[in-house]
């Protein structure tokens, strides 16, 4: 993870590497900084192997961080700003981060964590007080990079093991369909604790291109980035796309710059691309799909502008140049036809090692070599493939991955609740959100129950709508509950059970 | 994991129907080079070759080279490209040096070694031979990554030729390297113009049908086929070697061809003299200029110089260029640290693109493989920006025409010539070649012998290239050091006078 950068201060030391807010420093400056880092964390005593989580909304620190912990042989855990303390308290504790950087209190930090570190002042206090470390050159390309937490309170909340190797395999396969060169300018909106925030870091830096980091997403502040700082090209979630769109077409900044607008997630809708293409004509359209555990690209769809009215545009594009994709049975697991619909697998350097300390969850997903998404999709004769919902129970929304069954937990632990279930509903802001469907065994209301929902998960989980009912929910004969029927009445009139803003 | 093979699985289930290669008048769909591919497992299985196998190929630029290339180390068998310009004996050493038990030959090789179970000629033969296999379902999938994919020869007749070891990993790393170069797309159409059993001419393979772009094949290389083929096929990419390009622009500049289609226009195995690339932008202007910069034993991308044509007036025109996004570069002194900026000191290489050993040789491997470095025998510098300037070789090696000539070789095959007291072969600057084989020759006393008889004496031992192109008789003995070794630096200076370094492009 650190050749990029050890490129670019080869290649371009007094480039510009990045900027924020009004911060900006060039390559050597950067190289140095991420010297001093390792210096520092060396000086509290960390040692090959150890964990450092992150918990900080992004600036320049945050991608020091992203390149310098895993570059010493350290192991990065980024973890989501938006997290409840308990949330995070699981995930800090179940990684056994010895150092934490945060930009926010998390209460009651497990006893594992030896050394809180202040994401913003702290950060340049350790470094002004540190001597320079030079990167160890021995750090193996098999090693663990960063454990990315899936999110959850429960077991369910799984570390995805990235090594080395992953994340620069999915760089490599990132610029065989997205060309990066020295005149690159990335501007880097999407969080830094999901891999959708990170996906251009290493590709620029190894062209030694340039960064522009924003703290947080806001339309107008990222169009007027864009245009003062001639970003090139930005990676953005649905939502975040048609937010950026409705700006542009309201209060139009010159975007001529930008030559590539990618987006990650579902795919969206119809009418946002055809939106964005008025907002954006001079930029190049590509969607892109992939998961954690797979570091994350697996498909792209590039020039989309210009399949707005093909079916394509409907799919998540075309395995990526160095992954293997293909459709299988779900419950065998062997190969289907083109046409038939089937658990998406994905094979390649990019695949998670497994998941932190969890061989079986992990055997349930690696199967030679071959990662199993849990989505449901068909592949045409041309390879492209059309997601058509999610085997796992698993609800999209702004970018953020739900688990149903984690919301369900917490209703159920509302003592008014008999029975619930929770799932994805079609949202035009947030292409998918968080519905439920709750059978009270006393008077509630949905108010109490959203309240108590936000007492213990992130805002982005708890439900949109809850809809209270009398009769009990739809079983099958194991008395299964089954939520597709629940579903489906949202769902009408669509292809698919799985949408973007 | 990505294999030799990964490529072609892409391409077919993505673009089927597209035209994979163009080659005389032979057309073939991804589908159809796929189905063709299947069928050459199976003919092999058939012989009774298997995982592990060694097989070779020499032969000019073919259709069924691309499907020999590919199909080898995708079917788990380790592929030997040979030099089609050898001559039977350098052939016969790699045949036998590297245990080939089937030979794809497109020439007659005499007397190939026990081991050789199967000569098929790779025309009619080959054809039957597919024509009656039963084609493999599908290729098998535990090939790993680490396996051998390839033995490729670095040339010779001697313990000099060394068969370097590449692993799928090795060439699938360098064609995304290449990528990186220059993005490729389904709309690349690639003209094969180098020889294929050198990685300069299939550099592009693998990217290529990964991007299930279309190959175009010229079998030999001819500037005025290479510019009809660009013209009627509307070739957007090629990579040639110096000589080849100053070639192409004496053409072009002759007679033009309509040439808009071209947008890269790449060239290594040696730097090309700046005249050659101010011509080349001159008359092939919509082409950007790419330098490439490796070896054989680097897969061989180590370096690229992109954009040529924005440097002409600057020094960065003579450079190799910048670490290629995904290797890491390193000049170094004699003890293993890094140069500083502006000092000489041996080119070192590494990354997932470095050989693994060379056949059957592990001392010559522990010689240029340390700590995962390869060093490569270039002396050069970099100055502040990363750029790469050679200098001069450490390796007593000539670079004409693309190819490489060891100095010790031509000097053995001068040795074996009864009138022949002493001889000292290196490179002279050539304007078409780039360099030139020059021997130096002292007689014994009392011998008469002319330039003609050692020439012809070279010729029926090593390849036309490795021939010298002048033998210099002369009476005084060779100049030598204190310990008696020839002192080569002092018998070449002359010819480089007035010139910033001792090695040359065209």
């Amino acid at each position: 993870m650190i050749w990029p950068l050890r490129r670019a201060v080869e290649v371009a030391p007094g480039r510009v590497a990045v900027r924020f807010d009004d911060v900006e420093l060039t390559y050597a400056e950067t190289w140095e900084r991420c010297r001093l880092l390792a210096g520092a964390l060396s000086g509290l005593g960390l040692e090959r192997g150890d964990r450092v989580a992150v918990v900080a909304q992004n600036s320049h620190r945050s991608l020091e961080l992203y390149q310098a912990v895993p570059g010493a042989g350290l192991t990065l855990v980024p973890l989501n700003h938006r997290h409840a303390d308990a949330e995070l308290r699981y995930a800090i504790e179940d990684a056994g981060a010895r150092v934490l950087v945060a930009d926010r209190e998390i209460a009651e930090l497990p006893a594992c964590v030896q050394h809180v570190v202040d994401a913003a002042a702290g950060h340049e206090e350790l470094l002004a007080a540190s001597p320079p470390a030079d990167f160890p050159d021995d750090v193996g390309e098999d090693e663990l990079a960063g454990l990315f937490y899936t999110g959850g309170t429960t077991g369910r909340s799984k570390g995805v093991m990235l090594r080395h190797r992953a994340l620069v395999a999915n760089a490599m396969n990132l610029q065989a369909v997205l060309p990066f060169d020295e005149e690159t300018c990335f501007l880097l909106v999407a969080p830094m604790f999901h891999l959708a925030g990170t996906l251009g870091v290493l590709a620029t830096t190894w062209h030694a291109g340039r960064q522009v980091v924003m703290r947080a997403f806001d339309a107008g502040a990222a169009l007027d980035l864009i245009e003062r700082e001639r970003i090139t090209v930005t990676q953005v979630v649905p939502s975040m796309l048609a937010a950026l769109c409705d700006e542009q077409l309201e209060r139009p900044r010159d975007v001529s710059t930008l030559r590539h607008l990618t987006f990650g997630g579902a795919p969206s809708a119809t009418e946002t691309l055809r939106r964005a293409r008025r907002a954006f004509p001079d930029a190049e359209m590509m969607t892109m799909y992939g998961a954690t555990e797979t570091a994350p690209l697996v498909t792209a769809l590039p020039r989309l502008h210009r399949l707005l009215d093909r079916p394509q545009a409907h799919s998540c594009g075309r395995p990526l140049i160095g992954v293997e994709l293909r459709v299988v049975d779900p419950q065998e697991r062997t190969p289907l036809p083109v046409g038939d619909v089937g658990e998406v697998a994905a094979r390649g350097p990019n695949v998670m090692l497994g998941y932190w300390r969890k061989p079986e969850q992990t055997d349930a997903v690696l199967v030679d070599g071959w990662y199993h998404t849990g989505d449901l999709g068909r592949l045409d004769a041309d390879g492209y493939l059309y997601l058509v919902d999610r085997a796992k129970d698993m609800i999209v929304s702004g970018g953020e991955n739900v688990y149903s069954t984690e919301v369900e937990d917490v209703l159920y632990r509302h003592p008014a609740v008999r029975e619930v279930a929770v799932f994805g509903v079609p949202d035009a802001r947030w292409g998918e959100s968080v519905h439920a469907v709750v059978v009270p065994r006393s008077p509630v209301t949905e108010d109490e129950l959203v309240a108590h929902c936000r007492a213990s998960i992130a805002g982005y989980k708890v439900p949109k709508r809850i809809e209270l009912r009398e009769e009990p929910l739809p079983k099958s004969g194991a008395g299964k509950l089954l939520k597709r029927e629940l579903r489906a009445p949202y769902w009408e009139g669509r292809e698919s059970m799985v949408s973007g803003a | 994991m990505a294999t030799m093979i990964s490529p072609l699985r892409r391409a077919t289930q993505v673009a089927a129907d597209r035209t994979a290669v163009v080659c005389g008048s032979v057309s073939l769909t991804y589908g159809e080079m796929a189905q063709r591919c299947r069928r050459l497992v199976g003919a092999l299985h058939g012989l009774g070759v298997h995982a592990g196998d060694r097989v070779a190929i020499v032969a000019p630029n073919c259709h069924r080279y691309l499907e020999v290339y590919q199909s080898i180390p995708g079917a788990g068998m380790v592929l030997v490209p040979l030099n089609q310009r050898h001559s039977d004996a350098e052939l016969r050493y790699a045949l036998e040096d590297s245990g080939t038990k089937v030979l794809f030959a497109g020439r007659p090789v005499a007397d190939v070694p026990a081991c050789v179970e199967r000569v098929v000629s790779l025309d009619g033969a080959y054809e039957a031979l597919l024509a009656s296999a039963t084609p493999v379902a599908a290729f098998p999938d535990e090939v790993a990554e680490e396996d051998l994919a390839g033995l490729f020869y670095t040339g010779g007749t001697t313990g000099t030729a060394k068969g370097v070891m590449l692993t799928h990993r090795n060439l699938v790393a360098n064609a995304m390297h290449m990528q990186l170069c220059w993005p490729f797309s389904p709309e690349t159409v690639w003209l094969v113009a180098a020889p294929l059993f050198h990685l300069a001419g299939s550099i592009a393979v693998l990217s290529t049908v990964w991007n299930a772009g279309r190959h175009v094949i010229l079998p030999a290389f001819d500037p005025a086929a290479a510019l009809d083929l660009v013209e009627r096929e509307q070739v957007t990419a090629t990579l040639v070697v110096p000589s080849m390009l100053a070639a192409m622009n004496e053409e072009q500049h002759a007679r033009p061809r309509a040439v808009s289609s071209l947008r890269l226009l790449s060239f290594g195995g040696a730097p090309s003299a700046t005249e050659t690339l101010r011509r080349a932008h001159e008359v092939f202007p919509g082409a950007s200029l790419l330098h490439l910069y490796g070896a054989t034993e680097t897969a061989p991308i180590a370096t690229a110089l992109p954009g040529v044509e924005r440097f002409l007036d600057a020094p960065q025109a003579r450079s190799c260029g910048q670490p290629a996004v995904g290797v890491d570069v390193d000049v170094r002194r004699d003890d293993g640290s890094s140069c500083d900026v502006g000092e000489v000191g041996e080119v070192a290489v590494r990354g997932p693109n470095v050989m693994g050993a060379y056949w059957n040789k592990p001392d010559q491997t522990a010689a240029v493989l340390r700590d995962g470095w390869y060093h490569t025998g270039d002396l050069g510098y970099t100055d502040e920006h990363a750029f790469v300037y050679l200098v001069d070789r450490a390796k007593d090696m000539i670079v004409s025409g693309g190819e490489n000539v060891y100095s010790t070789e031509v000097e053995d095959v001068l040795y074996r010539h009864p009138a022949v007291l002493e001889a000292a072969v290196f490179a002279v600057p050539d304007d078409r070649w780039g360099e030139a084989v020059h021997a130096v020759v002292v007689p014994r006393p009392s011998v008469s012998v002319s330039e003609e008889e050692l020439l012809a004496h070279c010729r029926a031992a090593i390849a036309a290239y490795k021939v010298p192109k002048a033998v210099e008789l002369r009476a005084e003995p060779l100049p030598k050091s204190g310990a008696g070794k020839t002192l080569k630096r002092e018998l070449r200076a002359p010819f480089w006078a007035g010139r910033e370094t001792m090695v040359s492009g065209a």
